[in-house]
């Protein structure tokens, strides 16, 4: 480093040499230090074909932030939703699937309001009772995994 | 006549025994066990077997009828369970009323007794079973008459009549119980 003397003096035939070879290099823009000092003071537009070129292309590709932004939502929401059914099953809210009622095999009685024809409807009657007990296995189903069918 | 009773007296007697049963109310008592896969299973093939009867009957093949529902009757249950019992009972009605169709009142009447073994309890199922019973007595009355027989005809009828008259009670009863407001404002002045 010079001292403020040495900054007195007259430039030395070097120091006239290397200031020459940084005006040309500015001036030709070739050299990546020199460049980048002029687009920070004085950025030139984007020549039309250039900008044009950069704009199709970001269009076309896929855009790798949204993704990374989506899962990384649903990832949280995910641990929310995980946080929240703890919760519900700590306090109580949601039952366990251990107790809620099932349907247990009984008569079929209470499916039928009145007696049977003397002859015939066998049929019928074997289809209600399947159908009857089809809808109690699915309530099971339902009960056993905590939801209400 | 006395053989009717007596046939009426000791079904009667038999009731109210077997363990599916609850004692108190005569009829069938609810299973600890949750419907489940298996009962669906037993159910399906029930049904399926008398829609397969009912093919045959449409079709005018009665003892192929007979064969899809000796089917049901013969195959082992998965366990004890009331629908299990009332469908069988039900089924042995529907043979009983094909065999007595056919002719074959003994039978007829021995599929009557195997289904009131398995519906002890009052219900529809029983009392069903006794009307079918006076069907087959009917039936087996108008054989005799046609055959000659006069006494046996009148023997048969009386039965009949005896077993009508069991299912009407058996009727009355269920109904009473399933309908306590409507019995009850019925008997009303």
């Amino acid at each position: 480093m010079k001292d403020h003397d040495e900054l007195d003096l007259p430039p030395t035939e070097d120091e006239l040499r290397e200031a020459a070879a940084l005006r040309d290099a500015l001036e030709r823009g070739g050299e990546p230090f020199a460049t980048a000092l002029r687009a920070a003071y004085a950025p030139p537009s984007l020549p039309e074909e250039r900008h044009r070129q950069l704009v199709d292309a970001a269009l076309a590709a896929p855009a790798p932030r949204g993704r990374v932004i989506r899962v990384a939502f649903g990832v949280g929401a995910a641990f929310v939703a995980a946080a929240a059914a703890a919760v519900m099953v700590a306090s109580g809210s949601l039952a366990p699937p251990h107790d809620a009622p099932l349907s247990v095999s009984r008569s079929t009685e209470a499916l039928f309001d009145q007696p049977f024809p003397r002859e015939g409807g066998t049929s019928a009657r074997v289809e209600r009772i399947a159908r009857a007990r089809q809808r109690d296995l699915r309530r099971n189903q339902y009960a056993r995994w905590g939801l209400k069918p | 006549m006395t053989r009717g009773w007596l046939l009426i007296a000791s079904l009667a007697i038999a009731g109210c025994a077997r363990s599916s049963v609850d004692p108190a109310r005569c009829e069938p008592a609810a299973s600890a066990t949750p419907v489940d896969a298996v009962l669906l299973a037993y159910l399906s093939k029930a049904r399926a077997l008398h829609l397969e009867a009912d093919v045959a009957e449409a079709a005018g093949d009665p003892p192929r009828a007979v064969a899809a529902l000796e089917r049901l009757i013969t195959a082992s249950t998965p366990r004890p369970a009331p629908e299990i019992d009332e469908v069988l009972a039900d089924t042995r009605a529907r043979l009983a009323e094909l065999r007595a169709r056919a002719g074959d009142f003994d039978a007829a009447e021995r599929d009557v007794r195997a289904g009131l073994e398995r519906a002890r309890g009052e219900s529809y199922f029983r009392g069903h079973l006794y009307e079918v019973l006076g069907l087959v007595e009917e039936r087996r009355a108008a054989a005799h008459e046609k055959a000659g027989r006069a006494a046996d005809a009148k023997a048969a009828r009386a039965r009949a009549v005896d077993a009508s008259e069991e299912a009407i009670k058996i009727q009355e009863r269920v109904l009473e119980r399933v309908t306590p407001a409507a019995s009850s404002s019925a008997r009303r002045p």
